[in-house]
């Protein structure tokens, strides 16, 4: 397969195009994929696929007017007639009165995020990880389902202010989730690098089997508010609305929890937490790879805009330090209104975390409800980031130090802004894949999480 | 195209194919975004590719690309086969299908006006208008508007000889304005119901006629007050029941999440098949249907994505479970001969997985109520209408809603603005709570697109319909 980015050539025939065609500004982006996806359920492989493309978003400006086309034809033809009709939309546009014009070229810091390991998996090789993990499951008496996704892709970007970035990437992704055959424990873990030779299919099985063979036969308590220690993968699912809602604008303009109703303004400087919280999207952290070019996101402008300054250095970004709320997300055309450089930061989450072990957490606790994983978050009133949601895939009882009864799952009502307020101790951190971000996050003990009743779903 | 596809089924079936399905998909979706005066997102995005798809001794391949050469294809057919053969090898079980018959046939969403053909200028001219005019009322701080114009051509050759030429177009408009006062913020949505159409639909939507209204029920929320009590009667309209419908019924009735197959990710069903015909789903006035026949509705189509003729059948009859959407990989399972025509890939390069049908909630009989009887007939309630907050848990049994923008129900009448009203319930004990279904002149059917499913992810469009219901004693939240 031929399919890789990079191609410098062809991204500067795509700007050549649009501004012969009359275009001011321009950005081309091009994205490749070769992936991998195998399925399987009960212990049995239920789908196996592999895809290739090869895409492009072409967005230019006329005198402010604004318009986008992607295209997965890349020939220099269609290239040539794209470029015509993406300038035909932009004339047809209203003037954007939230312009911002494409970045001058970046310097990177190179990171290393494609591993042959990963790329080089065959259709044999991904059929032997699942036979080999469902034995495991079968020998246990339990049943598996999952995905084994593996993705070797790459971006290239180009603009007319004469920009250009490629970087090439790869993924893996092993979530496995273990059932007893009863259908009363159920059990999940997921293993996700960049290198497969840092993925072991064998310890993600293991887990999964452990806790759905612990967790059988749970127990039903009446829901409350409880001390809890959450997960990292109950966590990240959690306060992922809490990272959604640092949003600038919103926030300047009343629309946020993070506006200040009595001074007008935000609550950046705001002491919110206690000194222990620190929260930031990490560009340098070794557990979370990533290419080192990207975009800012935030409230305002345009998604023209947003490509004509996409290809902006990755840079550690901190939301919480030591409790005070630092800063918020800003798209670029509101950094610039503000006299401030855009922003470019990976999309992921990491917390400062301790040095107590889970284990050591679960021991200092006398009373109080161990959580591995929520499910189907979301918010039911992002005035005060009121967030609902379910147990899910292990919740035990922890009674004298030690975790005794597997529980009945639970939905919860709280918010992030009150837990993180609630924290009691912070554990280990742990690498943890969400469905729509990365994270490093620590086990968190927290008191009076709201536990609002009983799920009889396992 | 053909030649190219024929090829493709050519050379899986030299690699040693049972069975083997070579398709060419074509979209394109046109999107408007305006927040306030600006236009802050257009993209036209275009993409095809073809895909091969082979069964071999009980193990499915698929292979797929975005280059749409005779070569490529004949790779395509050739490792597509070499992908099944791996899980054959692997799998010690194996899957069964149910047959599937030889079919041609050429069909489209039935439209007026191509929305592809429609200026760009007139798109955003009546997005901005949208905006300008909600922006008028006072204490509206934001205001968003936009279209969403989606058509697919699926071109889908198999191994028997089917040939199937589909090509559904979908078009939708919607807008949201956002109030602030001195305490909160609060949002009101314009909830639009996408629909197999082309621009006729946007042109029968009263989207600058209602903008006033939306504005108002924007602002009217900054002051109201929680209805405070622990439980209510719920009158419920259309524009909020295809969000219970759609989460507590029809996904905990596709087979896929019955049988675990989307155990790690989507979840299960509690309403497993020894449940058939005895489990009380609901009262006996709850009717559900299963369709993909219906013009305009989202999943309408000639064929599914298994090749299988589209089909109508009961999910629940008088309150009895009754039936599950199938494919022909899951039907099997459960001792079942035939598939009933569910399977569904979102993209040229997805690979098909069992998707949820039209479902819809049948209005009741000739003595039904009105709405307004209903009211009428409601000493204490929560009128809700529009979709809000959403949650389920992953066997499809303890669920929370919110409603868009809610109304106290006194003596009958429709009274104070309710803020952020979430309601919690169970299945089944929550259909079984059912009391009353409108008459089928209250009966309107309302699109959903975006439901997700699958490792990896795709996205499927449907449409939900029912009449205003009336849910007795259900518990709220705060």
């Amino acid at each position: 397969m031929t399919m890789k980015p990079g191609n410098e050539d062809l991204l500067a025939e795509a700007i050549e195009a649009t501004r012969r065609a009359g275009a001011d500004d321009a950005a081309a982006l091009i994205e490749s994929e070769r992936s991998a996806h195998l399925r399987f359920a009960r212990n049995r492989i239920t789908r196996h696929s592999e895809m290739e493309s090869l895409s492009m978003i072409l967005s230019v400006a006329v005198e402010h007017r604004e318009a986008s086309i992607s295209l997965n034809k890349l020939d220099r033809k269609i290239l040539r007639e794209t470029a015509e009709r993406v300038v035909s939309y932009a004339r047809k546009a209203p003037r954007n009165p939230e312009f911002v014009a494409p970045i001058p070229p970046q310097k990177y810091k190179t990171t290393e995020t494609w591993f042959e390991s990963s790329a080089s998996l065959t259709p044999d090789d991904r059929a032997m990880v699942a036979r080999e993990i469902c034995e495991l499951a079968q020998a246990n008496d339990v049943e598996l389902f999952g995905s084994l996704n593996v993705v070797d892709g790459g971006i290239s970007v180009a603009n007319s202010a004469g920009l250009y970035a490629t970087q090439e990437f790869t993924e893996v992704t092993l979530p496995v989730t273990a059932r007893t055959k009863s259908g009363k424990g159920s059990g999940q873990s997921t293993e996700s690098e960049a290198d497969w030779r840092k993925v072991d299919p064998s310890r993600a099985a293991g887990k999964a089997v452990d806790s759905a063979i612990r967790s059988r036969n749970p127990r039903r308590i009446e829901p409350g508010e409880y001390t809890v220690i959450l997960a990292p993968a109950a966590t990240l699912e959690y306060f992922l609305f809490f990272l959604m809602a640092l949003d600038a604008r919103d926030a300047e303009e009343g629309r946020s929890f993070f506006s200040n109703r009595e001074a007008g303004g935000t609550k950046i400087g705001e002491k919110l937490f206690g000194d222990d919280i620190t929260i930031r999207s990490c560009f340098d952290d070794p557990r979370l790879p990533c290419i080192s070019f990207g975009g800012a996101f935030g409230s305002g402008g345009s998604s023209a805009g947003f490509y004509f300054t996409f290809g902006l250095p990755m840079r550690n970004h901190t939301w919480v330090e030591r409790g005070r709320l630092a800063s918020l997300r800003e798209s670029p055309y509101w950094a610039v209104t503000r006299g401030r450089e855009p922003v470019g930061y990976p999309l992921n989450m990491v917390m400062d975390g301790g040095e107590t072990s889970v284990e050591e957490l679960i021991r200092e606790t006398q009373n109080g409800i161990y959580i591995s994983s929520l499910w189907y978050t979301g918010p039911t009133d992002m005035n005060e980031i009121m967030v609902t949601g379910l147990t899910r895939d292990g919740t035990f009882l922890i009674e004298g130090g030690e975790l005794t009864d597997a529980l009945c799952n639970f939905r919860f009502n709280d918010s992030p802004i009150r837990t993180l307020n609630n924290v009691v101790a912070l554990g280990k951190q742990e690498k943890r894949e969400g469905e729509f971000i990365a994270s490093v996050l620590p086990y968190l003990k927290v008191a009076d999480f709201t536990l609002t009743s009983v799920s009889d779903a396992v | 195209m053909n030649e190219l596809l024929e090829s493709a089924l050519e050379e899986a079936k030299r690699a040693g194919a049972e069975y083997a399905e070579a398709k060419w998909c074509d979209h394109r979706r046109q999107e408007l975004t305006a927040r306030d005066n600006v236009l802050a997102y257009m993209e036209d995005k275009s993409e095809s590719g073809v895909s091969v798809r082979v069964f071999l001794d009980g193990a499915w391949g698929q292979a797929s690309s975005s280059e749409t050469t005779i070569e490529t294809a004949a790779s395509l057919g050739r490792q597509a086969a070499r992908i099944a053969g791996a899980g054959v090898s692997a799998g010690k079980k194996r899957l069964d299908l149910t047959p599937v018959s030889k079919q041609k046939i050429v069909w489209s969403t039935s439209l007026e006006k191509d929305p592809f053909k429609v200026p760009l200028e007139e798109k955003s001219g009546l997005l901005l208008s949208i905006n300008e005019a909600a922006a008028k009322l006072p204490g509206i701080s934001e205001v968003s508007s936009y279209m969403m114009f989606l058509t697919t051509r699926k071109k889908f050759l198999s191994s028997i000889g089917s040939d199937l030429d589909q090509t559904v177009v979908i078009s939708d408009a919607g807008y949201q304005a956002v109030a602030v006062g001195s305490n909160r913020f609060a949002a009101r949505e314009f909830q639009g119901t996408p629909k197999q159409a082309g621009y006729e639909h946007i042109e029968s939507l009263p989207l600058l006629e209602n903008t006033e209204r939306v504005a108002e029920e924007a602002a009217a929320q900054l002051t109201a007050k929680q209805h405070g009590g622990d439980f209510s009667d719920l009158l419920l309209l259309p524009s909020h029941t295809r969000l219970i419908i759609h989460e507590t019924i029809g996904h905990a009735l596709e087979l896929d999440r019955v049988l675990g197959w989307e155990a790690d990710y989507a979840g299960t069903s509690f309403a497993t098949p020894e449940h058939l015909e005895t489990l009380e789903y609901g009262s006996p006035i709850l009717n559900v249907a299963a369709d993909r026949t219906y013009p305009g509705r989202l999943a309408t189509c000639a064929f599914d994505d298994d090749g299988i003729p589209a089909q109508q059948w009961p999910l629940i009859r008088e309150g009895i479970l009754e039936d599950y959407a199938t494919t022909r990989d899951t039907a099997p399972i459960i001792g079942r001969s035939s598939s009933r025509g569910c399977s569904y890939a979102a993209k040229w390069s997805s690979f098909p997985i069992l998707r949820m049908p039209n479902v819809c909630i049948e209005p009741g009989d000739g003595d039904a109520p009105s709405l307004e009887e209903l009211i009428a007939d409601t000493k204490d309630g929560i009128l809700v209408d529009g979709m809000d907050s959403f949650s389920i848990d992953h066997q499809r049994i303890n669920f929370q809603f919110g409603g868009d923008f809610c109304r106290r129900i006194r003596k009958g009448k429709p009274a104070e603005v309710l803020w952020n009203v979430v309601y919690e319930g169970a299945n089944p004990s929550f259909w079984r709570s059912l009391d009353a279904v409108c008459n089928k002149t209250e009966w309107r059917p309302f699109g959903l697109y975006g439901c997700a499913k699958g490792q990896p992810v795709q996205t499927a469009a449907l449409t939900h319909g029912s009449a205003p219901l009336r849910l007795r004693n259900i518990k709220l939240r705060g």
